[in-house]
């Protein structure tokens, strides 16, 4: 067992691995109750084309949740959180784009929670019965996402942004992906991404770390060391353009919507960390466009936005910065959201101010067992590692770092989205 | 953990000790007789009172303070809890110990009460332009929920069932309401909320709590101990049952079941009625509803029963097609019915039980909800976790079965999806 000491968050990772390639990562915290368990399988739903054993596979949009789905049955067809609630625990599961979760949140009986997990995804079997069964229910939720107009905002936009990226589909497949899915495909992705060295155990909360990683090892070891050809994911090739300059949409929401978001290619930017480089487009965002910011207090006074948003994040090798608003006056956003998106400006004080409250964010966030969980399972599939030094790098950001992040080749590339509410006669 | 009570000049203080968290966290609550509250202004006003202030008179300043202040969490809330209404000012701030400002503790608190003393008012005058902007923010939070079809349906359904009575309130009030809302009215209501409201602050992290209160019954005072009681329940007549059916756009129906649930005992509001909602609609997939529904039937996604206590109701919604409507009335049905037969596995009952226990040790967790509990405790007589461990373990199926026949179905809501929706 080693340990990963966070530098400045006096606070530690605990990590092993196991025979059959499975690794465990213990974060403590004595004070509370609750422990949470995850395994997470690095196989999501953006997983649909890969190579096999040298062979082309490819499954529907949507099989990764189905499978999802069927891994949380027991073999009578019944429900396998039901087994987690007889251990006193709360359980449920998630597909994302990049990696599946199991997971459990309990204050008893942790070593049966952990081995239940553990057991749960072994050896698999698909019953033809209870796979129908399932597929009324992922219809309902897929007609239930339908009515999500955040979510069709975000399939739309990044339709606007990549050529070729994955993440233009949604997670759970349309209805008609959903009706196709077969219980081979599901065997299939199970086969690709379902064993124990793509996979990680994370554990987090009022536990020994010692006593954990020993017990896990202990059943692990036993079980008899498989072989596992890790599927090759297929490669995307995506343009430094995006796909369309405006759209306007309708969906069921109530005032229009608008988000200006620019695509910049990593291999443009400066040779920095990654984590550094994200931070400080989200600190140029917020003082530009945040709170803090002339502009929103005048585009507020204005009457022209209702409220606004900023985000930067890494998609693959792209990083998209976002600028959203609710505005009944959307054009008007538009022409001032590009202008000023096209000449963001470099405010040391604003920026300087912002990191000492994402470090006191930073040092709160290490207490909720559920919050380091999800943490560790973004980083460690996002990433591959754990970053140590996230406070060291926040603190050490300086106004040249800044200046030659935002170096950026002009034009930047970006897009429009804007959507509106249906009227009464577009039903 | 240690929980202290204290009255100093008519502020009531509920306060816990505890090493648990690196956050502390307190709360000033005026509490008054839902009544007297003009919804719509006061929301307004807590606004005003929240964007900006005589220090503080934009919000830029604002933030940028609250920045300063290792992103001090400042907000401001309402809600209502039967006849109650309670307006809330929280900070959320870092342990001293992690900042290296001596005075950092006196300047939350100095930030904290000077925005409830001192509003941004200019010669009798809140600021207009920032009432315009509140507004307009205020107008579309109103028809927030229509975006999302349960929530519409939820709201919906309630207003039609509860027209009447409080138990249909929103704590946005109207749009009609909002557009009246005038300076005069703000200035009233500012003054009601300092001079009627009851005065009740919590506190809660690994501080020197006497200190605290010391500290703001200098700094902030209530002319008059307003304590009176106000019910936290209301109570609305039984109906003859009717079903609606309201046509809309949305891609999925939703159904939802209303049952009038009349003289409820403080044993069901506190421990019968929430085991009986696990067991018939909320445990996480082990319960009936979802049994019938989704597992043995492919009906829904999702289906629950929320007891609401406080209004004497509860109620059962499924988001499903429109064509499975009348299977999934047969299941509810059928659902209830084994609640009133006892149809219940004891082993299953048994570890419902345990479970029911385990979940308030997670609630421990929660800083939010630990003061919440203690305060709902003190002035609504909600149990103490100490009770619940005491008490749920003697419940019996009779109980569950006696409570399940309290049950009396008022009223069936459908929300019928849109006539055009593709099924592709």
């Amino acid at each position: 067992m080693r340990t990963i000491n966070l530098i400045g968050l006096d606070e530690k990772i605990y990590y092993d691995k196991c025979l059959n390639g499975l690794q465990i990562y213990v974060w403590v915290n004595e004070k509370i109750n609750t422990f949470k368990g995850a395994l997470v399988f690095k196989g999501g739903a953006e997983n649909t084309e890969f190579y096999l054993d040298g062979k082309k596979r490819s499954v529907p949009n949507g099989t990764a949740h189905f499978l999802e789905h069927i891994m949380c049955k027991n073999n009578d067809g019944s429900s396998l959180l039901g087994k987690f609630n007889e251990l006193n625990s709360y359980s449920n599961a998630a597909t994302y784009p990049d990696k599946t979760i199991y997971e459990f949140v309990g204050t008893s009986n942790l070593y049966q929670n952990i081995s239940l997990l553990l057991k749960s995804t072994e050896n698999k079997r698909f019953i033809k019965k209870y796979f129908e069964a399932e597929r009324g229910p992922i219809l309902e939720e897929a007609r239930m996402r339908k009515d999500d107009a955040n979510r069709v905002f975000y399939y739309t936009l990044n339709n606007s942004l990549f050529h070729n990226y994955p993440n233009r589909i949604t997670g759970l497949g349309t209805l008609k992906d959903i009706k196709s899915i077969k219980i081979e495909d599901l065997k299939l992705f199970y086969q690709a991404f379902y064993h124990p060295k793509n996979s990680i155990l994370i554990i987090t909360g009022n536990v020994d770390p010692i006593k954990v990683i020993d017990y896990v090892k202990k059943i692990q070891n036993k079980l008899p060391i498989t072989n596992y050809n890790k599927p090759k994911l297929k490669r995307f090739t995506e343009p430094n353009e995006v796909v369309l300059k405006f759209k306007e949409i309708k969906a069921n929401i109530e005032v229009p919507k608008i988000t200006v978001a620019v695509k910049i290619s990593c291999k443009s930017l400066p040779k920095k960390n990654i984590i550094t480089i994200l931070n400080i487009f989200q600190l140029v965002l917020l003082s530009n466009f945040g709170s803090t910011s002339l502009l929103k207090e005048e585009l507020l006074e204005k009457k022209l936005i209702i409220n606004i948003g900023v985000s930067a994040e890494l998609e693959r090798e792209f990083i998209i910065l976002k600028v959203s608003a609710k505005t009944k006056k959307p054009l008007e956003v538009k022409k001032i959201f590009e202008e000023k998106i096209q000449n963001l400006e470099i405010k040391e004080q604003d920026i300087f101010r912002k990191i000492k409250s994402e470090i006191a964010n930073l040092v709160l966030s290490f207490e909720d067992p559920d919050y380091v969980n999800d943490y560790l399972a973004y980083m460690l599939v996002k990433y591959h590692k754990i970053i140590k030094n996230e406070k060291t790098i926040l603190e050490n950001i300086t106004l040249k770092d800044v200046e030659e992040v935002m170096n950026l080749t002009k034009p930047l590339n970006y897009t429009t989205l804007i959507m509106y509410p249906l009227k009464k006669s577009d039903n | 953990m240690e929980y202290k009570e204290y009255n100093v000049n008519n502020l009531h203080f509920f306060a816990i000790k505890t090493d648990k968290f690196k956050n502390c966290y307190i709360e000033v609550r005026f509490r008054d007789d839902l009544k007297n509250v003009a919804l719509s202004t006061r929301l307004l006003l807590l606004q005003l009172m929240s964007y900006t202030s005589k220090k503080y008179p934009t919000k830029r300043e604002k933030v940028i303070v609250l920045e300063e202040m290792y992103n001090l969490g400042f907000s401001i809330d309402a809600s209502l809890v039967g006849e109650n209404h309670i307006s809330s000012f929280c900070v959320d701030f870092l342990h001293p110990k992690y900042v290296k400002e001596q005075n950092y503790l006196n300047q939350i608190l100095e930030f904290l009460f000077d925005t409830i003393k001192y509003p941004n008012i200019k010669n009798n005058h809140f600021d207009q332009k920032t009432i315009d902007i509140l507004k307009e923010q205020i107008h579309v939070n109103i028809d927030q929920y229509k975006e999302n079809p349960l929530s519409f349906a939820k709201i919906d359904s309630r207003s039609r069932l509860f027209k009447n009575s409080f138990s249909s309130k929103r704590i946005f009030g109207t749009h009609e309401e909002l557009a009246k809302v005038n300076n005069k009215m703000l200035l009233e209501e500012y003054n009601k909320l300092l001079n009627e409201s009851i005065c009740e602050i919590l506190i809660i992290g690994d501080l020197n709590i006497l200190e605290i209160v010391k500290k703001i019954s200098q700094i902030f005072k209530i002319a008059n101990d307003n304590y009176k009681n106000i019910p936290c329940t209301i109570m609305n007549p039984i109906n003859k049952l009717k079903e609606e059916i309201v046509k809309s756009s949305y891609n999925q129906t939703q159904l939802l079941y209303y049952y009038q649930i009349d003289n409820m005992t403080y044993k069901e509001k506190n421990f019968i009625g929430p085991l009986f909602s696990r067991i018939f609609g909320s445990a996480n997939m082990t319960d009936k509803l979802t049994k019938y529904l989704r597992i043995e039937n492919s009906l829904c996604y999702y289906s629950g029963f929320i007891s609401n206590p406080n209004d004497n109701y509860g109620f059962v919604y499924v988001g499903l097609n429109k064509k499975n409507i009348d299977k999934a009335k047969k299941m509810i049905n059928k659902a209830l019915k084994e609640m009133i037969a006892k149809d219940i596995d004891e082993k299953y009952f048994e570890n419902q039980k345990t479970k029911f226990l385990a979940d308030l040790k997670i609630r421990e967790d929660d800083i939010y909800g630990l003061i919440d509990t203690y305060y709902f405790h003190k002035i609504f007589n909600r149990a103490l976790n100490e009770e619940y461990a005491l008490e749920i373990p003697k419940i019996t199926l009779n109980d569950i079965a006696d409570f399940a026949k309290k049950l009396k179905l008022s009223y069936i809501y459908i929300l019928e999806e849109g006539d055009n929706n593709a099924n592709n």
